[in-house]
């Protein structure tokens, strides 16, 4: 009798031992969400609608092994993400980090993110310098979304072209990402000899006095269309100052402004007297020649949603769908080969190098990605951006507070 | 024998002086235990509420001073750029200090340190570096954590340590981004103790604690927690201070008493003693005065007859013999009825005097008698019946004096009198009854209960044209008519009576009701809206009627003249030449207004208006350099009203100069005390009537101000300038420029501006009126008018300030064409004096963060 009972006692300690040696099996592996849950839900809970809808599709397996997704709210600070930054260096199971739709912590921390090999996935972040490493650094930075670099020329197109405007006034957020576009608007300004009429820098938080102050100063330059960079908030309190102080001015705004509650405080009449049209990627424009991913990815993400409209932030949730796409097609390539055995950061480094060099093509909403990626260098400053011009649409607000494709 | 009474008075006196210490004694006694123990601890009872009040104004105080510091700091952690830095958008460890050095703090701050989401420090500023090293790190840790918990904490964690006479103390202010809080303030104080909360007679010493310990709670100390922040202000008594109060209150309230007492009952014993040693004087008195008595009758000028109880003559006088002829002899045993009393004597009066006689009763009456010569004459009669001292009757004496003359001389009087009456109560033109009359009628029928009276008052329309245009015989003569008419129209029992100028009132007959008197006014009206002839011209005017009734059960019978002039108010106000009876919907009306007058009275007495400012703003800098105080009344029933409605009533109460003085003095008051907190208002502008300006008591209020308060402005309306404005005013008006006080002329452009009185009164400053303001924007007449008015200002040297300024585009235009100062709702409403605080410092530290982003 005793010896029966020592032998089962062996047993249960053999097996404890050998779990305790293969940390990988009892793990999952994490894909952590850096995003502003707080501030600006609308985004970040799409993006991560999106990122769940495309793992649904393999069971939460990627190259053969389970991930889960961790949130990481860092409430717009980028003292915060960096935090989240450290916290994934340290990991022994975080895998990647997809980011929101702030640009300035990886503006920021893009060095810290390359010099540690923190693979990094960007659904949304739009400021151009971020998938650009400096020199003599490795690119760990993904990104699918628009780049400034490219929108810049975009919006300065559609102002002209489509608004019929030939004196532009910028009204930039104080950020990074302000200071970022201002360059690539100015030199797509000049690109068709033309200058802006005046550039106005504001803060991340101003009221509505503020607001009020910006577009007299703004006035003074009599500007037939404006293009603005903006968060929600703020956009909403200098799209309803424009549309009282200087009736007629056209708005081109990128799309910050699709965070949150923007269309909710800013009434119909205004957004109309404004023409207001706001940078998208051409998602809706899919939807309407009836993408049957886009279909089968809506229904699987949200039954009852008759359109992509019903999307809070539509972008958020066709980037991430689509770049989780091409993660999972890339994990399936690196499980093949040995490193993806091996620690986390060899597993990190194999599902870069997939990453830049996919066999197989991946369908997503906005396209079908042949080779969305490929290996950086200074030469080929655009080889981490998985969109470009084409990619582009402007798209109108309907009188119920939702994104239209305007033709 | 007088030995004896002597003896007798000696030991009344010593029991009497026995007993009087005796009950002095027990007074003293009782009235030292009952300030023992009913005044002591009341006494005790109130220096515990003077340690409470002052416990209540200590923590008031110091919640107002930290609150002052907590404002100043959020502004700070409200700042946009601020922000992006706790955000880590931007890097600058310098910001923070450049934005403190630009603004500026109050003298307690010592040190500020800026802290990211995550408690490392970003930025310092320092003023006393050395006061850090008060604070551990843990402390500060600790700090930083209770203030991470809630963005908003009903009570703001605080950190404190004391030593000596200073307390050291550091604020959290959270810098928060969408209600998150993402960097925190720390902000280091010192606080001289014994400056802020001095030592009294009754507080040894005021302490500061975060939280008061046990045995504080449970001791004598008086603990009040701050509303705002996690502090504590102890109150420690001087117990022995307090005892010592007490022991002086015990002696000095028993001395009082004693000094009371004594002085009470000396005159006590005074007073008794002569009661009781009185009737022994009395008594041998009363001999000497009988025998005066008998003398006196026989020397009086009255006549005296003794008769028995048969009224038969016992005894005459020497005085009844020379008034009647009749001598003593010839008339003894006689009644006297039977040879003085002749044809004439009244009858009733002798039945009068008989009865009296009969019950052995006096009696006193003015009779006629007749002499021995048989003349007659009147005397006054006084019969009284002699009783001896066991109480029995044994006889009459009559005593009769010569009252003809006097009589003769009273008769007289009676009917001037009568004649006097009459005049009194009519009115001589029109052979009515005057107001006195009316008034002696209405008192008649106040006198009868339950009985209704019913008026009808009336004047005519235009009588004063008649006046003027065909003369004063031509009013009288109509006058005259009028009266007529009523003669006429009423009934015997009414009555009609002329009470003023050409003002009427028929009191009708107690049966009346108001719709009779409706009646009684149709038919006079009819009647006086036909011209008369005067002088071959025809004459005419009209009438109006106001009917009250206290039948309708709306009006008390001491109110139906009010109500009657109510009811012809309305007559004249729905336009004229009608008649208005008292309904209740006047009634209502008039009780409205008697509710408003009320009111108004009431919040008179307990100083319900309160002074509100709107600051005015310099055209150019914005800066803020005055403010315009204008009235509110806090009604507790009524709530806040504006001066439209409750200054017309106001004036009609003659309340005017009471809520002016009252305002005037508050808003002084208000003012000032924003002094201490470092916020200085330079001019206070008030409104003034003309009558204002000569006034005593405003120059008195002004000369006690004091000189390092702001500027104080009277505004006077435009109409001043074209009134003839008399020397009285003249005077005021340079008396109060010697005392300082500026002159602006209000609401200029509203009414008829003279341009001479302009010069005569060369005022400091001219308001321009809004309706003027407005329509600048829109309406280039209107900006054309207002540039050439300024235009004109400029040449008479004063200064210009817009009122009614809308919205920035006013305010832009306004500064373009020459305006210095700008007041209205584009910069800020009025406000009371709280919220005009906190405007004063957010509107500073704008001024002073736009001065240094630019």
């Amino acid at each position: 009798m005793l010896r029966d009972v020592l032998k089962w006692l062996l047993a249960i300690c053999v097996c404890v031992s050998v779990s305790k040696n293969n940390p990988a099996a009892a793990t999952p592996l994490e894909i952590f969400i850096d995003a502003d849950f707080a501030k600006s839900p609308a985004s970040s809970t799409s993006i991560e609608l999106g990122i769940r809808t495309a793992l649904e599709e393999v069971d939460y397996r990627l190259g053969g092994l389970t991930v889960t997704v961790v949130q990481k709210d860092h409430r717009g600070n980028v003292k915060r993400s960096f935090r989240h930054m450290q916290e994934m260096q340290a990991s022994e199971t975080a895998l990647l980090m997809f980011g929101g739709m702030h640009s300035p912590p990886y503006l920021t921390h893009r060095d810290f993110i390359n010099e540690n090999s923190l693979l990094t996935a960007l659904p949304w972040s739009a400021a151009g310098p971020i998938t650009r490493a400096g020199r003599d650094l490795e690119n760990w930075i993904f990104r699918l979304s628009v780049d400034d670099f490219q929108s810049g020329r975009f919006l300065v197109d559609a102002a002209i072209t489509q608004g019929g405007c030939q004196s532009v006034s910028l009204l930039l957020m104080d950020t990074g990402w302000g200071h970022a576009n201002r360059n690539t608007l100015e030199a797509a300004l000049a690109a068709r000899d033309l200058r802006p009429d005046h550039v106005e820098f504001f803060p991340t938080a101003i009221g509505e006095a503020a607001a009020g102050t910006l577009v007299d100063e703004l006035g003074r330059f009599n500007p037939e269309c404006v293009i603005m960079l903006s968060d929600w908030r703020n956009g909403a309190l200098i799209a309803n100052a424009l549309a009282d102080r200087l009736p007629g001015v056209k708005l081109f705004s990128h799309w910050g402004i699709m965070g949150g509650a923007f269309s909710q405080n800013v009434p119909h009449e205004t957004r109309t007297a404004l023409s207001l049209s706001v940078l998208q990627t051409c998602g809706l424009r899919r939807e309407r020649s009836g993408n049957p991913v886009l279909r089968a990815a809506l229904r699987q993400a949200l039954p009852e949603a008759r359109s992509l409209s019903d999307v809070s932030a539509p972008t958020g949730f066709v980037h991430g769908y689509d770049l989780t796409r091409i993660l999972i097609s890339a994990a399936e390539q690196a499980a093949r080969g040995s490193d993806w055995q091996g620690d986390i950061d060899a597993k990190r480094r194999a599902l870069k190098a997939a990453l830049e060099n996919l066999h197989q093509p991946v369908p997503g909403v906005l396209k079908n990605y042949k080779t969305p990626f490929s290996p950086y260098d200074v030469t080929a400053p655009d080889s981490h951006e998985a969109l470009g011009q084409t990619d582009l649409c402007l798209a109108r607000f309907g009188a119920d507070g939702r994104l239209e494709d305007p033709r | 024998m007088q030995t004896e009474l002597t003896l007798r008075s000696t030991a009344v006196a010593r029991r009497f002086w026995v007993l009087t210490a005796l009950v002095l004694a027990l007074t003293l006694l009782s009235s030292m235990l009952a300030i023992r123990y009913v005044a002591l601890p009341f006494f005790k009872n109130y220096q515990y509420s003077a340690i409470q009040a002052q416990a209540d104004e200590a923590s008031g105080h110091l919640d107002a001073l930290l609150s002052h510091n907590q404002v100043l700091m959020s502004i700070i952690a409200n700042d946009p750029n601020l922000i992006n830095i706790a955000l880590g958008f931007d890097e600058n460890p310098e910001y923070m200090p450049d934005v403190l050095q630009g603004l500026r703090m109050t003298q307690e701050l010592s040190w500020v340190t800026f802290y990211d989401a995550f408690d490392e420090p970003l930025s310092t500023y320092d003023v006393r570096p050395d006061e850090r090293q008060f604070f551990e790190q843990g402390e500060i840790s600790d700090l930083l954590a209770d203030a991470h918990r809630e963005a908003t904490p009903l009570r703001q964690p605080i950190l404190l340590h004391a030593r000596g006479k200073d307390t050291y103390l550091v604020l959290t202010t959270p810098v928060l981004h969408q209600g998150y809080i993402e960097g925190m303030l720390l902000s280091g104080y010192r606080l001289d103790t014994e400056a802020i909360f001095p030592a009294n007679d009754i507080v040894k010493r005021t302490y500061l604690v975060r939280t008061p310990s046990d045995m504080v709670q449970s001791g004598s100390a008086e603990v009040r927690a701050l509303e705002d922040f996690q502090i504590s202000v102890i109150l420690v008594p001087d117990q022995v201070a307090v005892q010592t109060a007490g022991r002086a209150l015990l002696s000095n309230s028993t001395l009082a008493i004693s000094i009371v007492l004594v002085g009470a009952f000396a005159i006590f014993a005074i007073a008794s003693k002569a009661v009781i040693i009185e009737p022994h004087q009395a008594l041998e008195a009363k001999q000497a005065e009988l025998s005066e008595l008998a003398a006196i009758a026989q020397r009086a000028n009255d006549a005296i007859i003794i008769t028995d109880l048969d009224s038969k003559i016992v005894w005459t006088n020497p005085s009844f013999e020379a008034l009647t002829g009749h001598v003593l002899e010839d008339v003894r045993g006689m009644s006297p009825a039977a040879f003085l009393q002749g044809p004439d004597t009244d009858i009733e009066t002798r039945a009068k005097i008989r009865n009296a006689l009969e019950r052995r009763q006096a009696v006193q009456a003015d009779i006629l008698n007749y002499r021995h010569d048989g003349t007659s004459y009147w005397v006054s009669l006084s019969i009284s019946p002699l009783k001896t001292d066991k109480g029995q009757p044994y006889g009459y004496m009559a005593i009769s004096n010569d009252v003809t003359e006097a009589r003769a001389q009273h008769e007289a009087i009676i009917a001037a009198k009568r004649e006097i009456e009459h005049q009194a109560i009519h009115d001589p033109l029109t052979g009515l009854q005057n107001r006195r009359g009316l008034d002696r009628a209405l008192a008649l029928r106040a006198e009868i209960p339950d009985q209704s009276t019913t008026i009808v008052r009336f004047d005519l329309d235009h009588f004063k044209n008649v006046n003027d245009t065909m003369g004063h015989d031509a009013g009288d003569f109509l006058l005259r008519e009028v009266a007529h008419i009523l003669q006429t129209e009423t009934r015997s029992t009414d009555l009609a009576a002329r009470v003023g100028g050409d003002e009427f009132v028929v009191l009708l007959d107690p049966s009346a009701t108001s719709q009779d008197g409706e009646r009684l006014a149709l038919r006079m009206l009819e009647r006086i809206s036909t011209p008369a002839i005067f002088d071959g011209k025809p004459v005419r005017v009209g009438a109006s009627f106001g009917v009250a009734s206290t039948r309708d059960g709306l009006l008390a019978f001491d109110q139906l003249n009010i109500g009657a002039d109510a009811a012809l108010y309305e007559a004249k106000a729905s336009g004229r030449n009608c008649a208005h009876i008292y309904s209740s919907e006047l009634h209502h009306k008039v009780l409205n207004h008697r509710t408003l007058a009320r009111e108004l009275r009431h919040a008179v007495e307990r100083e319900e208006f309160e002074p509100y400012f709107q600051p005015q703003f310099d055209a150019r800098t914005h800066e803020i350099v005055g403010v315009e105080t204008l009235a509110r009344w806090h009604s507790p029933d009524l709530g806040l009203q504006m001066p439209t409605q409750f200054l017309p009533v106001a004036e009609q109460l003659s309340l005017i100069e009471d809520i002016d003085n009252q305002i005037f003095e508050k808003a002084l008051k208000q003012i000032d005390s924003l002094q201490p907190l470092g916020i200085k208002i330079p001019k206070v502008s008030v409104n003034v009537t003309v009558d204002r300006i000569g006034n005593e008591e405003v120059y008195q209020q002004i000369k006690t101000h004091h000189s390092d308060g702001p500027m104080i402005v009277f505004e006077i309306l435009e109409s001043v300038l074209v009134e003839e404005q008399n020397d009285h005013f003249h005077y005021g008006l340079d008396r109060l420029r010697d005392a300082g006080v500026q002159i602006e002329i209000d609401d200029f452009g509203s009414g008829h501006a003279s341009v001479v009185g302009l010069m005569q009164l060369r005022p400091d400053a001219m308001k321009v009126d809004q309706r003027l303001i407005r329509p600048i924007t829109a309406d280039p007449l209107a900006h054309e008018m207002l540039t050439h008015i300024i235009g004109m200002a400029q040449l008479l040297d004063l200064r210009i300030i817009a009122e009614g300024v809308e919205t920035m585009e006013h305010a832009r235009m306004l500064r373009d064409i020459g305006c210095h100062t700008l007041q209205g709702y584009a910069f800020c409403k009025p406000l009371p004096v709280d919220e005009l605080r906190a405007f004063v410092l957010q509107h500073e530290a704008r001024l002073s963060l736009r001065a240094l982003s630019s």
